[in-house]
């Protein structure tokens, strides 16, 4: 059997007497796009971020390939393989997005603690983040300043920090989100290129599109994963329908 | 507006005129307000990489100048009367030499930085600014109530710290030692704040959550840069203690965290000459305007309050353009 490379194994987590994620287990496998839907509250932030690390879960475990990273912080589980992008785009504004791109470099090969050399003058890093940038169509926009790239931009240049970072697994959360129609578009091919290069975790609302990227579905309702499957058992499922009240014809 | 490279010389050679006119003129005053201003500038260079490239706001940076200042008072000390700092289980004697000391102050200072760093950085905000203030004040408070070495009254040093090849009570001597330091010193933040770890280190300024998520740790660039900051302050305090023959508690006191506080935001934020056109302003200002009116620091208030508000690059904001690192 082939064994996955995320997997969330009965998740639980409460905040007081609120739910909010509740024996959740996912298995991520190579190659492919794993959407995570559900109605609003259902706990898919919660979720992502006991998976990145910024929250702790209350029992339950997460192993990413060999190694479990339940215990571990944020930053350890970035380094082990783990790249996320944020809902609202997280990228250092006063920098350009080309030093945007070498801090996640710099990052994933433990180059951070050099003094010395100006990174500006460091060609290794810059020729890697130029291909980096290359694979997003960002390059020709790389010696602007992170604070003016456009909204689709900025996303772009997310993906971008993921890709440097050369993840085991991406971890995207909503990345759609704002796009509009052609930027929604873009984004998905994007997407579908970036499965080649890691498993994709992807939260997002947008149902169209997910419905056309996903391998396989998860649906997130009160912190319980009520199905998962393929796009078709996912559309034709009851518990999915009666969850997502009003929208029968999924 | 002029390039910043630009207005950094013109600093420099205004900086370097002073002491020249003070020999000139046979005013050796003016040699001494000079290396002041130097010293100070150092001081503020420490708490700027903190303060301007980090983000943090540190009110505690007069204990790494004090630190440093009563290593080099306590070392000059026992070497000038002979008596030795520990006898048992093995003698250290004092020195008066500054390459021992002044290594030995910045280290020192930056173990201090290190433990108070460590506790500190799990805070932020106004929690940072409070817990360095109440490290600084403990370290004042122990100074005071230190009578081994003056309490209170503070320590004499009746000479300056020897330097190979140079007689330190010549003030333009010690001066021309503060400068060559001053500018050394600059020239590894300017290495610093450019490198791989400037890049990480002003990323966490702006986004830390971003930072942890590209797979490093934020807590440890900057808890690198407040050792760093606080060993550049402490090497500050160390020559102060030399300019004055003397170090006594007040330096530890919050005021002084304030000042240099004040040097760094007077002149510029993130920005490598801030610091000394800061300390340049202050004693410009406390020797004018203190000539002419005790209230003096109602004027720095003034024009402190309209850099804040007016000028986000302090005084060099207004006058240089930034220079892109990219």
């Amino acid at each position: 059997m082939v064994s996955p490379i995320l997997s969330i194994q009965n998740l639980s987590k409460k905040f007081g007497a609120v739910i909010a994620s509740e024996d959740v287990s996912i298995d991520l496998y190579q190659g492919e796009i794993h959407g995570l839907i559900g109605p609003n509250g259902a706990g898919k932030s919660t979720l992502i971020k006991q998976i990145s690390g910024e929250i702790k879960q209350d029992s339950g475990k997460i192993v990413l390939g060999e190694n479990e990273i339940s215990n571990q912080p944020v930053f350890q589980r970035a380094k082990m393989g783990l790249a996320r992008s944020f809902q609202v785009s997280s990228i250092i504004p006063s920098f350009t997005v080309l030093e945007n791109v070498i801090l996640a470099i710099q990052g994933n090969l433990g180059q951070t603690f050099k003094f010395w050399k100006p990174v500006s003058k460091n060609q290794e890093l810059i020729n890697a983040a130029h291909g980096y940038l290359d694979q997003v169509d960002l390059k020709l926009r790389m010696s602007i300043l992170a604070s003016e790239l456009s909204h689709g931009e900025r996303r772009k240049l997310e993906i971008s920090m993921a890709l440097a970072l050369e993840p085991k697994v991406f971890l995207l959360d909503e990345p759609m989100a704002g796009l509009g129609a052609a930027g929604s578009k873009v984004m998905t091919k994007q997407l579908a290129k970036l499965k080649s290069r890691a498993p994709i975790l992807l939260i997002e609302h947008d149902m169209d599109a997910i419905f056309a990227l996903a391998d396989r579905i998860s649906v997130l309702v009160y912190g319980r994963i009520i199905a998962t499957g393929t796009v078709d058992e996912i559309r034709s499922n009851a518990n999915v329908k009666e969850a997502y009240l009003g929208s029968e014809d999924l | 507006m002029i390039k910043e490279n630009y207005f950094n010389i013109i600093c420099i050679i205004l900086l370097l005129s002073v002491p020249f006119l003070g020999l000139i003129l046979d005013e050796p005053y003016y040699i001494t307000l000079a290396t002041k201003v130097v010293i100070l500038a150092i001081a503020g260079a420490g708490l700027n990489l903190v303060l301007g490239y980090g983000g943090f706001v540190s009110f505690g940076h007069a204990a790494f100048f004090g630190i440093g200042g009563y290593v080099s008072g306590i070392l000059a000390s026992h070497a000038l009367n002979y008596y030795p700092i520990i006898e048992w289980p093995f003698i250290i004697e004092g020195t008066t030499q500054m390459l021992i000391i002044l290594p030995l102050a910045m280290l020192i200072s930056g173990g201090f930085a290190f433990l108070i760093g460590m506790l500190c950085l799990r805070t932020s905000g106004v929690y940072f600014i409070m817990i360095t203030l109440a490290f600084a004040q403990m370290v004042y408070y122990f100074a005071i109530s230190w009578p081994a070495y003056g309490g209170e009254d503070g320590l004499s040093v009746y000479l300056r710290n020897n330097f190979p090849g140079l007689n330190t009570m010549d003030g333009f001597s010690f001066f021309s030692i503060c400068f060559v330091l001053f500018i050394f010193v600059l020239f590894i933040l300017s290495r610093i704040v450019n490198s791989n770890f400037g890049l990480a280190l002003q990323s966490a300024k702006q986004n830390p959550e971003r930072v942890a998520a590209v797979g490093i740790e934020p807590i440890k660039v900057q808890l690198i840069a407040f050792v760093i900051s606080g060993a550049i302050t402490g090497l500050a305090g160390a020559l102060y203690t030399d300019l004055n023959r003397f170090v006594s508690p007040s330096v530890l006191s919050w005021h002084t965290s304030g000042e240099i506080m004040v040097f760094v935001i007077l002149g510029g934020t993130a920005r490598l000459f801030g610091p000394l056109v800061g300390a340049a302003l202050f004693i410009i200002l406390e020797q004018f305007l203190g000539g002419i009116t005790e209230n003096w620091q109602f004027w720095l208030g003034f024009i402190l309050i309209i850099v804040v508000l007016f000028a986000k690059g302090g005084i060099i904001g207004m006058i240089a353009k930034e220079r892109r690192n990219g």
